[in-house]
């Protein structure tokens, strides 16, 4: 082989060992997962018989799509909830108040507490006969009957408040690093052009965190259809399947009812659908960034 | 281009080989194991639960079996229930499962179906000193209807009326008298709510096994038979009218408890049943529905003696009698064991009335052997209830999609009980859950 040759071949000699690991940890499990969607597979992947299409027929029922509309409530509503705090913290935190440091810190608080004892806690906090929240209310008389946040008609608005509290510091970490990046010069540009307060941050904020809010935002989606620790740990999804998600569903119908053909289909399904948003997304992002 | 493609060949060689490496080292861990290493035997016993719960209970009993058996060596370990349903049958798969292993009923349907445990009814029936132990009510839970035995059980318990004879006193009933049947109970608790102003019934009803487990204690106690059939795998209501009216009273009922009568705390959508073992234990209720389960959390309480605020009654009676669902766990040995005589002798050395009794005193469990009635350990007034309810328990779904029947049984009374569904939708919702869900 002449040196050119061995030149043009090394970039791929040195991307065989990242290939193996991607097939290996991403390229096999997809597999499995797909061929596991087709088949009847017991817990510990045992292959049964094929089942065709059966398994997907559970994404044309009612109580399928009632899950997916649960879910898109979630993950709509958990990243507004997100965005719309996340913000508003972001850009209080890169103001030069006293003690920024403190509260820098404070904020990412609830990132590192792992979902299960989040949820654990706020299951505690909100209990209706002797959480500390109803507790409060009930002695500052504000209310007269502990309210039931995680009864029927309130469990998912709670689930969704829990997800953005949990979610707020990713999204307030990535706004400041960004914010950090926007030039001096810019700011005091625009001062000049008279571009001030809320019409400073449309027109020129808003505008450079833009590329980053989308990153931020289609993580923080992946990562919201993917939850399931921290609902299942309040919740299990009750009552009445009123905080069931697909996260949920995959679980209950892979472990409670032992059928992992049913819940691939579902994972492919949600992978699929979280893909095309996702590529939809950065595709717009890439359109208006040109 | 031929040699890239060899060179790729050799890459997926080397990850195959290595592979193959890590593989043949288990195994040969696998034989080093089971063969008798420095000519002693070596066997290992699993309980499920936390390690540090378990190691102090069973290190003085499998301590006790090596200074009997000296040739034997004992590993004993433990194993978190909710990794158990998956790694038990990994293992089980791999004929890797442990010597002798403690099951529960979950677990062990779904290990027996696969063919993963010894049937060991013959075993058990050939000790006649052990098989004369046992009562015949909590053999027959542990046992198929074609009289297959997979574990002997080890760890019982049912469901029975826990009440505070203070708010008894207080609302002018018999604190020696609890409730003898769902009429009184409900009556009872009226009375107690109206008198004392504290809820007379503590009432839990999250989707979740534990419900499933009371909905199943009363439809046996109304009908008088096990709510599912081992032998036709199905609900026993689905082809008799009169069970299928009598569990639609039941779900009545609970429609009632919840909404109408006015006797729980508030909430009980958000309480699991044994959530309320908190409130019952600050006098937040006076009555509630546990099982031999609450002995260690009340027990401060409850060492009081006679002057202690707490005591059980039997489960309330339906039409047919008390007959509340038993948790029967108990000791396993694996089809593939090598050593079946040895397990054996593991299994009789835990069920032994000494080692028995320190297993179910220290882990707060039943005393389910006869020998170990009315010792020490169990002599309060609170364990009379107890353990006389053993005598007329009736069966969870003896059936490997035990976990499923019972979140629809779960998930059909709690639509039933907050009057989403009404009685005949929420059953005809458990028998099409199951149906469609059901995995040969």
């Amino acid at each position: 082989m002449n040196l050119k040759r061995k030149r043009k071949a090394l970039p791929y000699i040195f991307l065989v060992p990242a290939i193996v690991i991607i097939i290996m940890i991403f390229a096999i499990p997809l597999f499995n997962l797909l061929w596991y969607s087709f088949a009847k597979v017991d817990l510990i992947g045992n292959f049964n018989s094929w089942a065709g299409f059966n398994n997907y027929k559970y994404l044309v029922t009612e109580t399928f799509t009632k899950t997916l509309g649960r879910t898109m409530i979630w993950v709509v509503c958990g990243i507004a909830g997100i965005f719309l705090v996340g913000t508003i913290l972001a850009l209080a935190l890169n103001k030069p108040i006293p003690g920024r440091g403190f509260f820098r810190t404070v904020v990412i608080i609830p990132w590192v507490i792992p979902h299960v004892f989040a949820g654990t806690m706020w299951s505690w906090v909100l209990n209706s006969t002797n959480g500390i929240v109803n507790t409060l209310l009930l002695d500052l008389g504000l209310i007269k009957e502990p309210i039931s946040f995680l009864g029927a008609e309130l469990a998912l608005a709670t689930v969704i408040f829990i997800r953005i509290w949990k979610g707020v510091p990713f999204l307030v970490m990535s706004l400041l690093s960004a914010l950090q990046t926007i030039p001096a010069e810019v700011e005091e540009a625009a001062k000049l052009d008279g571009a001030l307060g809320w019409k400073y941050f449309w027109h020129i904020t808003l505008p450079l965190l833009r590329p980053v809010m989308v990153m931020s935002g289609t993580i923080l989606m992946a990562w919201s259809f993917t939850i399931f620790d921290l609902v299942y740990v309040i919740t299990g999804g009750g009552p009445l399947n009123a905080t069931e998600l697909l996260s949920i569903t995959i679980y209950k119908k892979a472990f409670i009812n032992g059928d992992m053909g049913g819940a691939s289909a579902i994972a492919i399904f949600t992978m699929l659908f979280v893909s095309v948003i996702a590529f939809f997304l950065m595709k717009r992002n890439s359109k208006e960034a040109d | 281009m031929k040699k890239r493609l060899l060179a790729m060949l050799l890459c997926a060689a080397m990850v195959l080989s290595m592979a193959a490496c890590s593989s043949g080292g288990a195994e040969s861990d696998k034989e080093e194991k089971t063969e008798d290493s420095g000519g002693k035997k070596e066997i290992t016993v699993l309980r499920l639960g936390d390690i540090t719960k378990a190691e102090p209970i069973f290190a003085p009993i499998m301590d006790s079996y090596t200074k009997d058996n000296p040739d034997t060596t004992v590993n004993f370990e433990a194993m978190a229930w909710d990794e158990a349903k998956t790694k038990l049958k990994l293992l089980g798969a791999q004929s890797e499962l442990p010597e002798v292993m403690f099951i529960n009923i979950i677990n062990g349907w779904d290990l027996a179906s696969s063919g993963y445990l010894s049937d060991l009814s013959d075993l058990f029936k050939e000790d006649a000193s052990l098989s004369a132990d046992i009562p015949q009510s909590i053999i027959d839970v542990a046992t198929t209807e074609d009289g297959k035995m997979y574990w002997i059980p080890s760890a019982t318990g049912a469901f029975g009326v826990w009440y505070n004879k203070e708010y008894f006193k207080q609302a002018g009933l018999d604190p020696n008298s609890p409730p003898k049947t769902v009429e009184e109970m409900i009556s009872m608790a009226k009375t107690i709510t109206e008198k004392t102003g504290v809820p007379g019934l503590g009432w839990g009803i999250t989707a979740t096994e534990d419900f499933a487990n009371i909905t199943e204690s009363f439809y046996s106690s109304y009908t008088g038979v096990d709510i599912w059939s081992d032998a036709d795998k199905k609900f026993t209501f689905e082809d008799n009218k009169e069970y299928r009216k009598l569990f639609a009273e039941v779900l009545e009922e609970f429609a009632k408890i919840t909404n109408d009568y006015g006797i729980t705390q508030a909430n009980s959508i958000e309480q699991n049943p044994f959530g309320i073992r908190t409130l019952f234990r600050d006098g937040e209720v006076a009555m509630y529905l546990d099982g031999v389960w609450a002995v260690k959390e009340l027990k401060e309480e409850l060492d009081k003696g006679e002057g202690s605020k707490f005591n059980t009654g039997l489960f309330p009676a339906g039409p047919a009698g008390s007959h509340p669902i038993l948790g029967c766990d108990g000791w396993a040995i694996p089809e593939e064991c090598k050593d079946k005589d040895e397990a054996w002798k593991m299994v009789q050395h835990l069920m032994s009335s000494e080692n028995q009794t320190r297993h179910a005193s220290e882990w707060g469990l039943l005393p389910i052997l006869e020998s170990e009635k009315g010792i020490d350990e169990f002599s309060g007034e609170y364990w009379n209830a107890l353990v006389e309810q053993l005598d007329t328990v009736s069966a969870r779904p003896k059936d490997k999609n035990v976990a499923m029947i019972e979140q629809a049984i779960a998930d059909g009374a709690q639509a039933a009980a907050t009057r989403k569904m009404t009685p005949d939708e929420a059953i005809d919702f458990m028998i099409e859950t199951v149906h469609s869900n059901y995995v040969e």
